[in-house]
């Protein structure tokens, strides 16, 4: 029985560590990462999940296909997500990082339209179910 | 710089006061779930909401009818909210009846200024102002009104 105990304290540990890596991710965050999930799923069957590495190598590429005034997503929103950004005219923009604005990626129109609009100007293209779904899951990871 | 000048810049910042005087009495009176409500939101999401009354009516038909390239950025909307706001702008325009028509002064019927910077009126007000003074970090574009006239 006592060594139970132990073991039971290092399984809510290392639960408690898979939290915390995870832990900007809530509900809101899931569904629209679900949603991403079973589009990419659907586009490529070999599909094998969303990588925050990714997400950010997408976030701070500098683009020749989109608008030569905004070369990048962080031309706006700085190259660092959790500071607060910029638009081209000069409005705030809250953070991205999930950790800093809670409410990012929880309402799944505001995330296609934005989505729609970004990608578009930025690269000159839709984006992919897979780089919107790295794309969160880096602004969650931070 | 002559009286005549003097005077209609005089004028011409009486009328801008008014508009602007006639915007915030306007915006007591919004609700959340307002047109004007929407406006702010899904415009005033990258720039300041411009007030209605600084373009006519024919000029924000032609900005929302084609928001997917909008300056050289797309910031399309769904059918709905697009024609909500329209409406909006258009019942408030500087050519609506009961606006204030100040930014109309100059501009002639067939003129379909896209920016409120193209307005006989805003070059008036904003003549010898050195042109770095719109670039300065604060401000970045003449597009953003409030980094200069805010505070």
């Amino acid at each position: 029985m006592r060594r139970i105990i132990p073991i039971a304290a290092a399984a809510c540990l290392a639960a408690g560590l898979a939290l915390t890596a995870q832990a900007a991710v809530g509900p809101g965050q899931q569904a629209v990462l679900d949603h991403f999930a079973q589009l990419a799923k659907q586009a490529d069957p070999s599909f094998s999940g969303f990588s925050a590495a990714r997400g950010k190598a997408f976030f701070l590429a500098r683009r020749t296909t989109g608008n030569a005034d905004t070369p990048s997503c962080s031309t706006c929103h700085t190259t660092d997500p959790r500071n607060e950004g910029q638009t081209t005219v000069g409005k705030a923009i809250a953070p991205m990082a999930v950790s800093r604005t809670p409410k990012r990626f929880t309402d799944l129109a505001k995330v296609k339209k934005w989505l729609r609009r970004n990608c578009d100007t930025v690269i000159g293209r839709q984006c992919t179910p897979q780089e919107a779904g790295d794309f969160i899951t880096f602004m969650s990871s931070l | 710089m002559s009286i005549q000048r003097n005077a209609i810049l005089t004028a011409a910042t009486l009328a801008v006061v008014a508009v602007f005087g006639l915007a915030a009495g306007a915006a007591r009176g919004a609700t959340t779930d307002s047109p004007q409500a929407t406006f702010k939101q899904e415009c005033g999401a990258c720039h300041w909401a411009y007030l209605p009354a600084l373009l006519p009516a024919r000029s924000w038909r032609a900005i929302t009818s084609d928001l997917s390239h909008h300056f050289r950025q797309n910031a399309s909307l769904d059918p709905d909210t697009t024609r909500r706001i329209t409406d909006y702008l258009v019942r408030h325009a500087a050519d609506a009846p009961g606006s204030n028509h100040a930014f109309l002064r100059g501009l002639s019927a067939g003129d379909t200024p896209r920016r409120i910077t193209d307005t006989p009126l805003w070059r008036a007000i904003h003549e010898g102002i050195n042109p770095l003074a719109f670039t300065q970090p604060k401000v970045k574009t003449k597009a953003n009104c409030m980094g200069c006239h805010q505070g």
